[in-house]
């Protein structure tokens, strides 16, 4: 379940990119392992924390 | 005509009286206090005001050229620009059994700027702390310019067996919203 479909959301962020004259493939050489193991662990924190709050708020308005 | 008593110095004032007569104490905070207390009114409110900002250094104020400048002007002034004000009244009146549940709008907020943040970083580390990552986080979170105010405000007067449950649906959908745009970001830069 997604609040805006990830189409709008991926279009968004490549616009953006190609707005900027941003190179990714650039831009991916440049991240270390230990970078991408630190963006992994917080985005899935962040994920879990998200997670739990929708389904929280969305099972008190099913009571 | 009740009279009131000072906060400061529990002197008796007459009730035309705004100030204490002994000690100058203003009787307004104290005299809202007692009449809430005596109808046995629970009130609650809560109001979250949180405003980031990022980098507030003064503006450049090169007027050579308009678009140069006018971008300059941006990125370093709106880049984290979040207000949100939730505003929540409950009266409950005269009534039993009454069960209230809220949730925890505090929680969301601080979710929400923990994503921002995130995202942040996230561009920051692989564009590098250059005018071109500034430049894609701008963009991004001009998408989200996100000023919203809640309000609510529920009355139970006079009643019994009372469930209320309440949710913030804005805030829930722009975190969500939030967390696809950091999980499109990630999956950008071949980390998922």
């Amino acid at each position: 379940m997604s609040a805006i479909p990830n189409k709008v959301v991926d279009l968004l962020v490549s616009e953006i990119f190609r707005k900027n004259n941003v190179n990714i493939e650039n831009a991916k050489s440049k991240l270390t392992d230990e970078q991408k193991q630190a963006i992994r662990d917080l985005v899935d924190e962040l994920k879990s924390q998200v997670d739990t709050f929708v389904k929280e708020s969305s099972s008190s308005t099913k009571e | 005509m009740g009279r009131w008593e000072c906060t400061n110095c529990y002197h008796k004032n007459a009730s035309k009286k705004k100030k204490c007569r002994h000690c100058d104490t203003p009787s307004l905070v104290m005299e809202e206090e007692s009449v809430m207390a005596t109808e046995m009114e629970s009130v609650m409110v809560a109001e979250t005001e949180s405003v980031m900002a990022m980098d507030a250094r003064p503006m450049k104020t090169n007027r050579k050229n308009w678009h140069e400048d006018a971008f300059v002007d941006q990125e370093f002034d709106q880049i984290f620009k979040m207000q949100q004000e939730s505003n929540e009244v409950i009266w409950i009146k005269d009534s039993c059994d009454v069960e209230v549940k809220t949730t925890d709008t505090q929680a969301a907020v601080s979710l929400q700027v923990g994503l921002q943040l995130a995202i942040a970083l996230v561009i920051s580390i692989s564009l590098g702390d250059s005018d071109q990552g500034r430049a894609v986080a701008q963009d991004i979170f001009q998408k989200f310019d996100d000023e919203q105010i809640n309000r609510q405000r529920i009355y139970v007067d006079n009643s019994k067996d009372v469930h209320i449950h309440t949710t913030d649906t804005d805030l829930s959908v722009s975190i969500q919203a939030l967390l696809q745009v950091l999980l499109t970001l990630v999956v950008k830069i071949d980390v998922l």
